[in-house]
């Protein structure tokens, strides 16, 4: 690797990405981690974090690298402190049309990268997709058992009626 | 001041999520990053992520989807029953602090001045969730003519709310300064949650109306207020 604006990540299962070093400074964790190395031409390796995974989050990155200079100073006078409307772009949201496992495993790697972004954007779309829901809806959309007895579904109802009549 | 609930949710905010549950599920830390859900043989991909992004997921919900969510599993109840999860998402999306921001410096001051009606950040988060939503059902529906007193009555305390007062004090650096409901304070309009002063107008229900309608509106009760409805 001559180029010195470039970088070599290599993910958990041994693949091998050249980045511009401009898109990996969006990671905390590897801004970090190249200020402690200096100049150097070895690969980062990223051991938490299979190929697909990377191939999206770089995917993100690049996409996004343009706009981080104006996400940097967030809601300082963010008046407009109800976070609720924000909308996700279309972009983003085509970025996260994909199947469950790989999303959440995105947003297990942006929590562990610190991307915070990327972070944000994939909780609001778990977040959209859960809003509006019944409890079952939501047991049937991410596969979550119901390990509740009738009795306990029964109270937890009575509890939370109010919330039933919107 | 109310400075108990605060002392105890700093020290809570520094200990980890799930103390209890992780004897019955240590999949919850065992894995903090990359899912290894293959060998736990489960499928609910919602709860193999970390708790604290769980917290930042949550932080986008209305109290009426939350408690939704609570009844769907056991896990996810306790998540839910968690006060912090509601601290969040309330300091969240009233006060736009980010669910993965430190809240004991500076934003937790701010937060302070947020939870002053109810004993649990669960209930004041449903409480202004309620309040907000019956203003604006209010502001979009065709009545020229504001219940002033319907409203008063139905919340007599909350019309001088705390986040524009909060706002306004941290702006002018009078932080943990509580403003009375004074007879100076008392004369006023409208209070927005965008605006960090008071909009005084000869009459308020124009400045009521003027004020954009983003976020819930909040007032200041006023005697004066209340006769000219």
């Amino acid at each position: 690797m001559g180029d010195s604006n470039r970088l070599t990540l290599v993910a958990s299962d041994g693949g091998k990405f050249v980045v511009d070093k401009e898109v990996v400074q969006m990671s905390v964790l590897l801004k970090n981690m190249i200020e402690d190395l200096g100049e150097t031409d070895e690969s980062i390796p990223i051991p938490n974090v299979t190929s697909p995974v990377l191939t999206k989050v770089i995917e993100f990155c690049e996409n996004h690298r343009t706009d981080a200079a104006r996400t940097d100073g967030p809601n300082v006078d963010g008046d407009d402190a109800r976070m609720r409307t924000a909308v996700v772009s279309d972009w983003d949201r085509q970025f996260f049309d994909v199947d469950q496992d790989l999303m959440f495993e995105i947003i297990v790697a942006a929590n562990y990268l610190d991307i915070k972004s990327l972070v944000d954007v994939g909780c609001k779309v778990v977040a959209d997709m859960i809003k509006g829901k019944s409890p079952q809806e939501i047991r049937d959309l991410f596969d979550i058992v119901n390990d509740f007895s009738p009795e306990e579904e029964a109270a937890l109802r009575k509890e939370n009626e109010w919330a039933n009549d919107r | 001041m109310p400075s108990r609930p605060y002392e105890a949710q700093s020290k809570k905010e520094n200990r980890h999520k799930y103390p209890r549950s992780t004897l019955n599920n240590p999949r919850q830390h065992g894995q903090q990053h990359g899912l290894q859900r293959a060998a736990s043989g489960t499928r609910d991909v919602l709860l193999s992520i970390p708790s604290e992004s769980l917290t930042h997921v949550t932080a986008y919900l209305d109290p009426p989807d939350l408690l939704v969510l609570a009844r769907t599993c056991k896990q996810l109840h306790a998540h839910v029953t968690d006060d912090n999860t509601w601290r969040r998402a309330y300091v969240h999306q009233y006060l736009g602090i980010s669910p993965e921001s430190d809240l004991r410096d500076e934003a937790g001051d701010k937060t302070l001045m947020l939870r002053r009606e109810e004993s649990s950040w669960r209930k004041e988060f449903i409480l202004r969730y309620k309040l907000s939503r019956y203003v604006m059902s209010i502001c979009t529906s065709e009545k020229r003519n504001f219940p002033w007193d319907r409203y008063m009555r139905r919340r007599q305390t909350c019309c001088c709310n705390e986040v524009g007062y909060m706002r306004h004090a941290s702006i002018r650096q009078l932080s943990r300064t509580s403003l009375g409901l004074t007879k100076p304070n008392l004369r006023l309009g409208v209070l927005s949650s965008r605006g960090c002063g008071v909009f005084r107008g000869s009459t308020p229900l124009q400045q009521f109306y003027a004020t954009p309608v983003h976020g819930p509106m909040h007032f200041i009760t006023a005697a004066r207020l209340s006769r000219r409805s």
